[in-house]
């Protein structure tokens, strides 16, 4: 695997833990406890990847990086149990951090696959080679997490605004947009 | 110095890290100084909301303050050495990714200091993933020489 392509994987997980970071901010404690975990493994990993130019434990990056889809998965079963709420699990957010994770799993198990125990370092590319790469990663992956990001209750509250008058009341009887008074 | 250390001083088109805080630098002090011309005496210097820069960017003067400080470094890095771009890559990524995430949750509210919009966030966190790429990621070589 070429080292932009490597890159490319550890901006998605960068990604990916944005997103989530985001879930968890709206969500009630046990699922801000497992999203907020979750961003932050991810994160880490990527960080990880572009240091050392190889994925870090893989295995535990795969199962990782299936974790989130499997979170919102079984809140949609478990969610009156876990207090857990539509609004609680923004689904475009949810899809678009499912999306980055799927692709750094696929690229994991093809490394786990390839190379099963010990991965080629790939030699540094061109200045201008890596810069066009990482910045088109960083285009592509911002362009799928700000809209994820954006769609969470928090990334709504903030484009709402605290004195927004296009918040749908939540309580029978409060008018629209004065929820806060 | 780093010669003195045995260590050689790619140059700026064979080092991503001076590549990058070069052009950065050089576009974040255009920024700001077009963000300047934009405000005017328009704005407030910590105004919530201001003026939009290139028609989608929304700045105030702090704003514009901050990008010339910020351009200024990272063109004064990029264009010094390799273990100095690198560091300030990190730094300011490091800064930006915590603007365009805090920032995110700030809009509309008294502390959006820095009259952030959705644009602004966009450019933030992309600026943050590649020097935070490009200094966690490239010239390895130079690191683990003077290391």
């Amino acid at each position: 695997m070429t080292a932009v392509v490597r890159q490319w994987i550890a901006l998605a997980a960068l990604g990916a833990g944005l997103v989530h970071l985001g879930v968890a901010a709206g969500a009630p404690p046990v699922l801000l406890a497992l999203f907020g975990l979750l961003s932050v493994a991810e994160i880490a990993w990527c960080v990880a990847v572009l240091r050392a130019d190889r994925f870090p434990l893989r295995s535990v990056a795969l199962a990782g990086a299936l974790l989130g889809p499997l979170i919102w998965a079984a809140s949609l079963f478990a969610g009156p149990a876990l207090s857990v709420d539509a609004a609680n699990l923004p689904p475009a957010a949810l899809a678009g951090a499912t999306l980055l994770d799927v692709i750094v799993a696929a690229a994991v198990a093809l490394s786990l696959r390839r190379h099963p125990r010990v991965q080629p370092i790939a030699s540094e590319p061109h200045a201008g080679l890596l810069l066009a790469g990482l910045a088109l990663g960083a285009v592509a992956v911002t362009g799928v997490a700000l809209p994820a990001l954006g769609s969470t209750s928090a990334g709504i509250a903030a484009s709402d605004g605290p004195h927004s008058h296009s918040r749908v009341s939540d309580l029978p009887g409060e008018l629209p947009g004065h929820t806060g008074h | 110095m780093s010669t003195a250390r045995g260590t050689a001083r790619p140059s700026l088109t064979k080092s991503p890290n001076r590549l990058v805080a070069t052009i950065f630098g050089v576009v974040y002090l255009l920024v700001g100084l077009l963000g300047f011309i934009v405000a005017g005496g328009g704005v407030g210097f910590i105004d919530t909301e201001g003026p939009l820069l290139l028609g989608i960017f929304q700045i105030n003067h702090l704003h514009n303050v901050v990008h010339l400080l910020i351009g200024a470094a990272l063109l004064i890095a990029g264009l010094s050495s390799v273990s100095a771009a690198k560091s300030v890559n990190g730094l300011v990524g490091a800064v930006y990714l915590l603007v365009g995430i805090v920032g995110f949750f700030i809009v509309d509210t008294a502390a959006n200091i820095l009259a952030l919009n959705t644009a602004d966030h966009f450019l933030h966190l992309v600026s943050a993933v590649v020097l935070l790429g490009v200094a966690l990621g490239a010239d390895k070589s130079a690191r683990s020489v003077t290391a």
